[in-house]
């Protein structure tokens, strides 16, 4: 049970990131298509926004993988 | 037909970006302090020069025309490129803001049929960012007395064209432009409920704010021609319903215009100066009324506002460049000039 636990929590760790990820970065990716199309000389600025969002998600995983080496 | 998605991200994105494109403070303040030889080398050779060249090559009309009709073409094109850029509720939205070059150009229509047609040969400068074409304008214009255009009108069969007729009807029954002014914007305003009414959130409600802001200009102004005589029997008309701030039972009571306006944005105006004519107190209101349109281009930088706000930046572009070319041509100080433009800092 308390395995089953652990890896649901995993999952969890991993998973809500990665929606809050997809959100923040459609959010940002259609605005900075718009403004690269207006402006190409902020293409690397947005770029870098872009990847932002992406530590959410790379933090849930480190989280997860501390979880499921939980189980041994 | 557009969906029921929106695209606030990538539209305000856009729209913010290509703001940069206008003119600054500081640069309207010292084209107004040029010659008219620097601000055509400015429209020659800046932001408006496409247009501008296509004038010099496509007219024989005066410089100073060719430079109005630059403006014209140039923010018109920018208005209808950020309008095509809009998907869902900002699309909707920004319908009845840019209307109002609709209901500029109902006016103008308006006048013309109200007054000594002899001598308005050449075209009007038509505000086309709203739902009408050039044609739907100049054939009613061109049109030799009410009936004619009421006719031009049924040939288009467009439904917002109707808001002319009825007003039209008005004007041909009693001869009273004022009071048919007022049906024209009495109709305008129901036009435009029924798209905000869709829109009950924030965005929503600063459409419909605009539009009741809309009401409180024609409200004061209608209060400023009774109280300074210009008031005829024939133009006595009741003041409109529906104002955002000014309540218009309150103001036909009031004695004094600070009455009416306490504690609203609207007393920005009267706190300029104390001994203010009609006329500037009208142009304070107007111009109070530009502010907030602009104020609102950075307030929500995911929202309506940036549309509205940007709206606002070109249409008030087009009156202060309008502004400086006629001031300079008609040999004005620069001071004047500057004094008469629209704050956009």
């Amino acid at each position: 049970m308390e395995k089953a636990l652990i890896g649901l929590a995993a999952a969890l760790a991993v998973g809500i990131p990665a929606l809050a990820t997809a959100y923040a970065q459609a959010k940002i990716g259609s605005a900075g298509a718009a403004t690269v199309a207006e402006k190409p000389e902020t293409s690397a600025i947005m770029i870098i926004l872009e990847a932002i969002p992406e530590t959410m998600v790379i933090l849930g995983f480190v989280v997860a993988i501390m979880l499921i080496l939980q189980l041994g | 037909m557009r969906g029921h998605s929106e695209n606030y991200s990538y539209l305000c994105a856009a729209l913010r970006a290509r703001a940069a494109r206008f003119y600054k403070w500081d640069e309207l303040c010292a084209l107004a302090r040029g010659d008219f030889k620097a601000l055509e080398s400015e429209f020659l050779e800046g932001r408006y020069s496409e247009s501008y060249r296509s004038q010099i090559l496509s007219s024989l009309f005066s410089p100073l025309r060719k430079i109005e009709l630059a403006i014209m073409f140039e923010i018109t094109k920018r208005l209808r490129s950020a309008h095509l850029k809009a998907e869902g509720e900002p699309h909707e939205l920004m319908s009845v803001i840019l209307s109002r070059g609709d209901l500029h150009n109902f006016r103008i229509i308006l006048r013309r049929f109200a007054s000594d047609r002899s001598g308005q040969s050449e075209e009007y400068l038509w505000h086309l960012y709203g739902n009408l074409s050039r044609d739907f304008f100049k054939n009613v214009w061109e049109a030799d007395d009410i009936s004619s255009a009421r006719k031009w009108i049924y040939l288009y069969g467009d439904p917002y064209g109707m808001i002319l007729d009825e007003a039209l009807v008005t004007l041909q029954s009693t001869g009273n432009l004022v009071n048919a002014e007022r049906v024209l914007l009495l109709n305008y305003l129901k036009y435009h409920q029924d798209v905000i009414s869709k829109y009950q959130n924030k965005n929503g409600a600063i459409a419909k704010e605009f539009l009741g802001r809309l009401v409180d200009l024609w409200n004061l102004n209608l209060w400023i021609h009774e109280r300074a005589g210009m008031q005829t029997k024939e133009t006595r008309v009741g003041y409109l319903p529906g104002g955002s701030w000014i309540d218009d039972k309150v103001l036909s009571k009031a004695k004094v215009i600070t009455e009416a306006v306490q504690g609203t944005p609207w007393r920005r105006a009267i706190s300029k100066g104390a001994f203010m004519t009609f006329h500037e107190f009208q142009w304070h209101l107007q111009k109070e009324f530009w502010i907030w349109q602009v104020s609102l281009f950075r307030k929500d930088p995911l929202g309506f506002e940036v549309p509205f706000g940007y709206i606002a930046k070109a249409l008030a572009e087009w009156s202060n460049l309008n502004m400086i070319a006629i001031g300079i041509a008609f040999g004005l100080h620069p001071d004047e000039i500057i004094g008469r433009l629209i704050p956009v800092k």
